[in-house]
């Protein structure tokens, strides 16, 4: 069966007055229908941009310049504008980040919600607005009626990202995005909001593509991940795996800076070194300039992504190679 | 909200009591007075003048004069005029003269709104291409065109290079002759409409940029909302609220009289009203028109701050209140 998402060689470049950005250069991963996948990497690695790629969000002077974005196996690339009008909000979705922008503040949030509704369904005016106090319910907000006609300033942090996933989940999408959905609130609030929202993808049983910096929310949530690094893929591989057997060496930096949840920290280790300019990146590996294994040829070679085991992708000229590919991780 | 409306309004009178005194003290300051203007040379003589002083009232301590001059205000009498139209009530004057200036400000202000909504709208959406730099191109014209400049070179172009004359000066009743009304009027209105079209046009682009930029307009979109609704509520509708000063700026400004605009194109105006009464030294004509004028000021400003209170729920909420 194909997948819900399938992403082919997605290129996505930005034509600034310093030059190009390469923020997305080359990216193939797909999502299942019902799959949660994490997306990790540094802000600039190119988590939001293939997410805005993937709406056709991509604005000037940012250009989608090739590849194939496939959902439900029809290429979104192709699609008109008016299309992708009709796809954006009801198909696919997306949270983003700051609650308190991300909303209008001269709409209370239940017209907001309201709004969506009209231009991805029958619903009349008093239907509409009865479905989106009913979607404030959904999402855990208390006397929904009466925060139906609140504005997003009278609303606690929590409880605006909650109303923005309201909005997000309106029209029942199939695939739902979430930027960072919990980086402006805090950790007990964050635990909540993936409560919400791994009880909302079970109920409505949609693909999640979850964009974040924290491999510990990964782990709880999602079942595959990404690891993202200047604006290639340079590992994927499901959950359980990554853990137990992480070979690209920028994973393996990722993961000696979580502090373990049980025992002692041997070190919290910090990756030396910063992430390259997109615009002059350096030739072979982009990560080999911070990383020990780096040698001679990956200061030339670019690696590609290649399949180590069922499953599990890396691009690293370290690995792959029969030697390192067993357990030794 | 309502504290804070009633906050600008006690402003707002204070600035009404403060103009009023700067007004009069300085009238009393300037060289010459009424008296000068009334008397002509080969009948000058002390007495005749000192008579005249306390005919006028001009004799009593300053002080007097102006508690005087401030109780009537309140009990609606704006005296009378001394030198222009000597007897004759001020109020009645201004009314007429106000009435001209109204509808002069009516006419510009429609044409400032009809040019810089579009071009303000259209520059913001077509940031940095051939549209946009061409109406910025064209704003700034506006924005640095003296409006006496403007105003002569309209007037030598309709008013005499045209073959068939058209009427250029002066104010035509609309009852008498809605076309010669509108003749009379259009050009001063393009002049004062050009103006104020730039500023607000420079205004709703800047302000449009900035809300184009933000959160909720990337969440709309990916919400899938048609442009139109994205527009108008996401972009235009918070955008507004700067925009909104400038309108009310310029409305306060058009309301209190152009003085160079008015007397150029002979319009029986607020502005040209002051003009002459200063010339004149006619001090309870010019004591009423500044009072009248920053009357206007106060109660366009109070407007405004209502229409901020409708535009952003944030304002008529105040901070946090749940």
């Amino acid at each position: 069966m194909s997948p819900l998402l399938r992403v082919e060689g997605l290129v996505t470049r930005f034509y600034t007055d310093e030059g190009v950005v390469k923020a997305v250069d080359g990216s193939f991963f797909h999502l299942g229908a019902d799959e949660a996948l994490g997306v990790v990497g540094e802000s600039g690695s190119g988590k939001t941009v293939t997410a805005l790629s993937i709406m056709r969000l991509i604005e000037n002077p940012g250009r989608i310049e090739s590849g194939r974005i496939l959902f439900n196996g029809e290429d979104l690339l192709r699609k008109s504008e008016r299309e992708m009008r009709r796809i954006r909000g009801k198909e696919i979705s997306m949270v983003f980040q700051d609650s308190l922008s991300s909303l209008n503040p001269t709409l209370t949030v239940g017209a907001q919600i309201a709004r969506v509704l009209r231009y991805h369904t029958r619903l009349s005016r008093r239907a509409r607005w009865r479905r989106a106090v009913e979607l404030l319910a959904a999402v855990g907000i208390p006397e929904p009626a009466k925060r139906a006609s609140h504005y997003p300033h009278q609303l606690s942090g929590g409880m605006r990202q909650r109303a923005l996933i309201a909005m997000a989940i309106s029209c029942d999408p199939k695939l739902l995005i979430l930027d960072e959905p919990t980086t402006a609130l805090d950790v007990t609030i964050e635990a909540q909001i993936f409560e919400l929202i791994r009880d909302l993808k079970a109920r409505l049983g949609m693909g999640v593509f979850l964009i974040t910096h924290d491999l510990s929310v990964v782990a709880s949530f999602c079942q595959r991940v990404i690891i993202m690094y200047a604006g290639k893929i340079v590992e994927e591989a499901d959950i359980h795996e990554l853990y137990v057997n992480p070979l690209h060496p920028y994973t393996r930096g990722l993961l000696r800076s979580i502090p373990p949840l049980e025992g002692e920290a041997e070190r919290l280790e910090s990756i030396p070194g910063e992430v390259p300019d997109l615009i002059n990146l350096p030739p072979g590996c982009n990560f080999g300039p911070r990383c020990d294994l780096a040698d001679e040829r990956c200061r030339e070679v670019e690696p590609e992504l290649v399949e180590v085991s069922p499953g599990h992708r890396v691009a690293c000229l370290k690995v792959g190679a029969p030697t390192m590919g067993g357990g030794n991780g | 909200m309502r504290a804070y409306l009633v906050k600008r309004a006690t402003f707002g009178v204070l600035t009404l009591f403060i103009a009023s005194l700067l007004i009069f003290s300085l009238l009393r300051v300037v060289p010459g007075g009424p008296v000068d203007a009334l008397i002509e040379e080969e009948w000058d003589d002390p007495v005749l003048r000192a008579q005249l002083r306390h005919e006028l009232g001009l004799d009593l301590p300053l002080h007097l004069q102006y508690a005087r001059w401030l109780g009537n205000i309140l009990h609606g009498d704006l005296g009378v005029s001394i030198v222009l139209y000597q007897g004759e009530p001020v109020g009645k004057i201004l009314l007429a003269r106000l009435a001209v200036t109204a509808q002069l400000a009516l006419l510009s202000l429609s044409i400032a709104l009809l040019v810089s909504f579009p071009a303000g709208i259209v520059s913001a959406l077509w940031r940095d291409r051939l549209p946009d730099h061409l109406l910025r191109l064209l704003a700034l014209g506006g924005v640095s065109t003296p409006n006496f400049f403007l105003g002569i070179a309209l007037i030598v172009v309709f008013g005499v290079g045209l073959r068939r004359g058209w009427g250029v000066g002066g104010y035509i009743p609309f009852g008498e002759d809605p076309w010669g009304w509108l003749l009379h009027l259009l050009l001063p209105a393009v002049v004062l409409g050009t103006d104020h079209a730039a500023t607000i046009s420079r205004m709703l682009r800047a302000s449009m940029l900035e809300a184009l930029g933000r959160g909720h307009v990337l969440t709309a979109k990916a919400m899938g909302l048609p442009r139109g609704d994205l527009l108008i509520r996401d972009v235009l509708r918070t955008a507004m609220v700067p925009v909104v000063t400038v309108i009310g700026n310029s409305a306060g400004a058009l309301l209190d009289g152009a003085v160079i605009t008015e007397v150029l194109f002979r319009l029986p105006g607020l502005g040209s009203l002051l003009v002459q009464g200063v010339y004149a030294r006619d001090l309870p004509v010019v004591q009423a028109v500044v009072v009248v004028a920053v009357g206007i000021r106060v109660a366009v400003n109070l407007v405004v701050d209502l229409t901020y209170g409708f535009l952003d729920p944030r304002i008529r909420y105040g901070g946090n209140g749940r």
